[in-house]
């Protein structure tokens, strides 16, 4: 990293930590993820720990792994933290998976966020999108704007880089785990988020983290078929007949009755392909 | 638009032209996906120098995702 790059990224951090003294209090959505658990890193060094509370919302959408992450950093930063159910899935509009799928799910966290916030006594609701959210199709940052929801870590211009280098510094568990996005991203715009399917592809992708420490890793949904997604660098492992046949075995016995490789790999977003919108952060 | 089996037999088609010989299946809930199935003993060059071709030759025989058949 050049001095340059640093010196701009700590006024990036001073520039956080003045947003958030000036919220007062707060409560932060937080999965867990690397963007969430830095801000609230970040609100606890700026505001002290009586004065914020993350909430992490839990829904069968919402990965078991991403959820043990979430308890490792709240118990290594003493985060005071709260969970609650959301039930995204008994809303129509959401399980129909349109392009808006995001939006309908967010809308729905962000109220009960704001309602906690209101029972409790804190200022704010806060969420961990960044300055790179901003160049991607993401529904739910219109959900966040009109409920009030802000974004500090966006708001001061801070990049996805940026927050894994301030979480390394600070020793954050989270600064080079893979993004993590919810389940239901996995399944293709007009295919219905159903229990099922998510507990499918969860399965799947649980299946294959045991066989081998994929540097990215998706299984998507298309129906009877699971197509995997993994990094580049990590395709020549299905050139091993028996590790193949593991990976298959993996995938069926989450209900997948064909299982394939996808040859162009990981990529962020590749869902939004079918409806023309390239590589959003899904 | 083509049909799920018409494009799957352009997409052989295509890759044999290029030296890929391989069946091909169209799966998915609207038939959006390449499936490979390479002739014996050419997986390890699907996985490898001629993983683009393949890409190239099925997304321009009308498919989305191009994959490798596992099973």
């Amino acid at each position: 990293m050049s001095s340059a790059t640093s010196s701009d990224i700590e006024l990036k951090e001073q520039a956080l930590h003045d947003v958030l003294r000036g919220c007062g209090s707060a409560v932060i959505g937080f999965s867990g993820g690397v963007d969430s658990s830095y801000l609230a890193k970040a609100a606890l060094d700026a505001l002290g720990r009586d004065r914020v509370l993350a909430v992490t919302g839990r829904s069968p959408a919402y990965p078991a792994v991403q959820h043990e992450m979430a308890l490792a950093v709240a118990r290594s930063i003493g985060l005071p933290r709260l969970e609650i159910e959301t039930h995204e899935l008994d809303d129509p509009d959401y399980a129909a998976n349109s392009e808006n799928r995001c939006y309908f799910c967010k809308a729905d966290l962000y109220q009960r966020l704001l309602q906690v916030a209101r029972e409790k006594g804190f200022a704010v609701v806060l969420d961990g999108s960044n300055a790179d959210d901003l160049g991607d199709y993401r529904p739910g940052l219109r959900a966040a704007r009109e409920l009030g929801v802000r974004s500090p870590l966006q708001e001061v211009g801070l990049t996805k880089a940026e927050i894994r280098a301030l979480s390394r510094r600070a020793a954050l568990p989270t600064w080079e785990i893979p993004a993590s996005p919810c389940l239901a991203s996995r399944i293709p715009y007009g295919l219905q988020v159903t229990p099922e399917r998510l507990r499918q592809i969860e399965e799947a992708e649980a299946g294959l983290r045991a066989l081998h420490a994929w540097r990215d890793l998706r299984v998507r949904h298309h129906g009877e078929l699971g197509r995997l997604e993994v990094a580049a660098e990590d395709m020549d492992r299905m050139a091993d007949p028996a590790f193949r046949e593991a990976a298959v075995a993996a995938l069926k016995e989450a209900g997948f009755t064909r299982a394939c490789l996808d040859l162009q790999g990981y990529r962020r977003g590749a869902l939004n392909e079918l409806i023309g919108l390239g590589g959003a952060g899904l | 638009m083509m049909r799920n089996g018409d494009r799957a037999a352009e997409a052989e088609r295509r890759l044999a032209e290029v030296g890929i010989q391989a069946s091909v299946d169209g799966a998915g809930v609207e038939g959006e996906v390449a499936v490979i199935r390479p002739a014996d003993g050419s997986l390890p060059a699907l996985l490898g120098e001629r993983r683009h071709a393949a890409i190239e030759e099925c997304r321009a025989a009308g498919f989305s995702y191009v994959t490798l058949a596992l099973y």
